[in-house]
């Protein structure tokens, strides 16, 4: 409900939005006791801030060929690497990483852990945008100490912890996105009246950005009624008794209401015509210039999160079972 | 509203399912077959729709009380599916949703208990003539006229695309006064009523049936109901988007047998020493398919959900044009890339007329310009928005 509330309001998901959603979880699933009661109240209260150390520089898409290392010295593992795309890295108080413990290895030889960003050797660097700032950064790691007792899961048996948790990454994703995308028409319509015109029988009078307002406007009920259907679905399982985990239905919501979303953001600077070509500058509305960057910062929706292309394979291979 | 399959809907599923797996895709091309070679246009198969009405598919939409299943379009659209995954060219939009419906909203006491029966039985066949030349899915499009003089009114009319004219034992007609729409039911064997059988593209029976001067006589041609009632032009209307949603279903069936066929050419075609299923370039273009269809298949529920559903208001009646709209555009974009890409996917034998794809492929084109292509449907969307 936090979530929607947030999204109704246009807000971004918070920090606690890793801790709430992506770590906590992980911990109930596979965490010791103590590491429960260590960690859980203080993200259930929000005094602890997370961010996530999964990929690297070479690690993208292929996320299992990561190298920042994490190497067994007595009673405590010395980490090096660097880690990007960290979300704000720069503000938060922990971070749970993946790191390699055995480089003879591919996916069994990651390790789970958690690990204080106060801890001597890590520096972070924020990563500016095409669209400006954003809370991304990289995060160095130069001879950090991390302690066996923060490992979640065993040593060399990350993998199976990290999947699980790009599981709820996903859910929480496609929640997120699926509110933000809906309830725009309206929007376009009224920009389209403002900046291109409206004729004496109260069509927009451009015909083909009238039609790709309609378009974008069918297609997001389409998406919606999607998301319903799933969830729907999930409902009704957990009815009969069966287990309700989101499937790979994640991959049509991702793949589509990203593709969706950019295709809004275009034809909204489309509409706006000189008006949304602005950078900065009181030349240039308020609204228009955030119009520009939402424009610019959406092409990295289809990046992250899982490439269009990675949903499409999972797609193609879970869901439709091809060779 | 609840988008997922009560458990009496799964069994009408599969049901249908079963029904026309048992019969098979391959009947569409023998009936084709058939009419060629004896120069005629196509049919659709008698048996097979007494069968139908053996299971009172033809009454599904009709009322207890009238002598039908009762039941609503959310479990009509799952006859419809399974119809369409094997093409069969039977009329159950045309003729059991469309025609039957209409007769149910809009005809009078007498005219209901006359043709009701007969239709439920399979013994009849009612086609519904409302589409013109230039109408382009537009019921009110409209240049059949009706002329009144010395107390006679004859019709005049030309009316083509008329799913199963040519097998149909009545009809129902609109034409335009200056008053407006009006509706007819006129037999067959009225004078003055010529039925053309049309042989298209996707050998689905249809015709073109010309009223030159039909006389009203109040017995085999009279007015649907009352006379130039709005009531009558609003049940019309309301047949026609059922009809709409249950062809979006048809279509739905279509594309996700075409896609089902594709992958198991994909599983088994190889070349390069490989199967061709591994091939990203194809992998991905069967993945987008399959998104396609999932978004159709979400926009089809909600439209025969909400079509059963009252309409109480300009706000409820909007919501319903909408939800019909959104169905059939999308389904008419998605049946055509599906069926294009099972072709492409297939190779060479995908253009032969030696497989059945390319009768998927036909159907999807016909289907798209049936009751208003995606264009018209989405101009109609905006319209209702407004804008």
């Amino acid at each position: 409900m936090l979530q929607s509330e947030l999204v109704r309001l246009r807000l971004p998901p918070p920090l606690i939005g890793f801790g709430l959603a992506m770590i906590g979880p992980t911990l109930l699933e596979f965490g010791t006791e103590a590491q429960k009661l260590e960690h859980i109240p203080k993200i259930v209260q929000g005094e602890i801030r997370w961010c996530q150390g999964y990929s690297e520089p070479g690690a993208g898409s292929d996320l299992a060929s990561l190298k920042t290392s994490a190497v067994l010295d007595g009673d405590r593992f010395i980490i090096n690497g660097q880690k990007v795309w960290t979300s704000y890295a720069e503000k938060a108080d922990w971070i749970f990483c993946l790191v390699r413990t055995n480089t003879h290895a591919k996916q069994a030889g990651i390790t789970f852990i958690l690990i204080d960003m106060e801890t001597p050797g890590i520096t972070t660097r924020p990563i500016g945008l095409i669209s400006g700032a954003s809370p991304f950064c990289e995060v160095f790691f130069s001879d950090v100490v991390a302690y066996p007792k923060d490992v979640i899961g065993e040593v060399d048996r990350g993998w199976t912890v990290a999947k699980a948790l790009l599981g709820h990454e996903r859910s929480m994703v496609g929640e997120v996105f699926a509110q933000s995308v809906s309830g725009g028409e309206m929007e376009l319509v009224g920009l389209a009246r403002e900046h291109v015109g409206v004729g004496a029988d109260g069509r927009v009078t451009d015909p083909l950005l009238r039609d790709h307002i309609i378009r974008v406007a069918m297609d997001e009920r389409a998406f919606m009624l999607t998301v319903k259907r799933i969830k729907d679905g999930m409902v009704a399982a957990k009815r009969e008794g069966k287990r309700a985990m989101p499937g790979h239905e994640s991959s049509i919501l991702k793949l589509f209401g990203t593709e969706l979303n950019q295709r809004r953001r275009q034809l909204a600077v489309e509409i706006l015509g000189a008006a949304g070509l602005g950078w900065s500058g009181d030349d240039y509305a308020p609204g228009h210039l955030a119009m520009t960057r939402e424009w610019l910062r959406s092409r990295g929706n289809t990046i992250e999160g899982g490439t269009s292309e990675i949903q499409l394979d999972i797609i193609a291979k879970h869901t439709l079972g091809l060779p | 509203m609840e988008l997922v399959l009560t458990a009496e809907q799964k069994m009408i599923s599969e049901a249908a399912v079963a029904f026309f797996k048992e019969r098979g895709a391959g009947r569409l091309r023998m009936l084709r077959d058939e009419a060629r070679a004896e120069g005629r246009a196509p049919t659709f198969s008698r048996e097979t729709w007494r069968e139908m009405a053996e299971l009172g598919w033809f009454g599904l939409l009709v009322p207890e009380a009238d002598g039908g299943l009762g039941l609503g379009l959310p479990e009509a659209v799952l006859v419809l599916e399974a119809a369409g995954a094997k093409l069969a060219s039977e009329p159950l939009v045309g003729s059991a949703i469309y025609g039957t419906d209409a007769l149910v909203r809009c005809g009078g006491a007498a005219q209901r208990e006359r043709w009701l029966p007969r239709l439920i039985a399979g013994e009849a066949v009612i086609a519904v003539a409302t589409e013109e030349a230039r109408s382009r899915g537009d019921l009110t499009r409209c240049e059949a006229r009706a002329e009144t003089a010395d107390g006679v009114t004859r019709l005049f009319a030309d009316k083509r695309e008329v799913i199963a004219g040519a097998e149909a034992d009545v009809f129902i007609v609109t034409t335009r006064r200056e008053t407006g729409l009006e509706a007819w039911l006129v037999e067959r064997v009225a004078p003055g009523v010529t039925v053309t059988g049309l042989d298209r593209v996707d050998a689905f029976p249809a015709a073109r049936v010309v009223l030159d001067g039909v006389v009203v006589d109040g017995a085999k041609v009279s007015a649907l109901g009352a006379l130039g009632a709005q009531s009558t032009v609003n049940g019309l209307s309301l047949a026609r988007e059922r009809a709409t949603v249950a062809l979006a279903a048809e279509m739905l069936g279509g594309m996700a047998a075409s896609l089902e066929m594709t992958l198991r050419y994909l599983h088994e075609r190889e070349q390069f020493g490989v199967k061709i299923g591994t091939f990203q370039a194809l992998r991905h273009r069967a993945a987008r398919c399959y998104v396609e269809i999932e978004l159709a298949r979400s926009a089809i529920m909600a439209a025969a959900r909400q079509c059963d559903l009252p309409v109480l208001d300009a706000k409820s009646k909007a919501r319903l044009v909408q939800a019909v709209s959104l169905a059939k555009a999308r389904s008419s974009d998605a049946y055509d890339l599906v069926a294009a890409e099972a072709i492409q996917l297939h190779g060479g034998i995908g253009v032969t007329d030696e497989h059945v794809i390319g009768f998927y492929y036909k159907r999807s084109r016909v289907a798209a310009a049936t009751f208003g292509d995606a264009s018209f449907h989405r101009d109609r969307w905006a319209q209702v928005a407004g804008y």
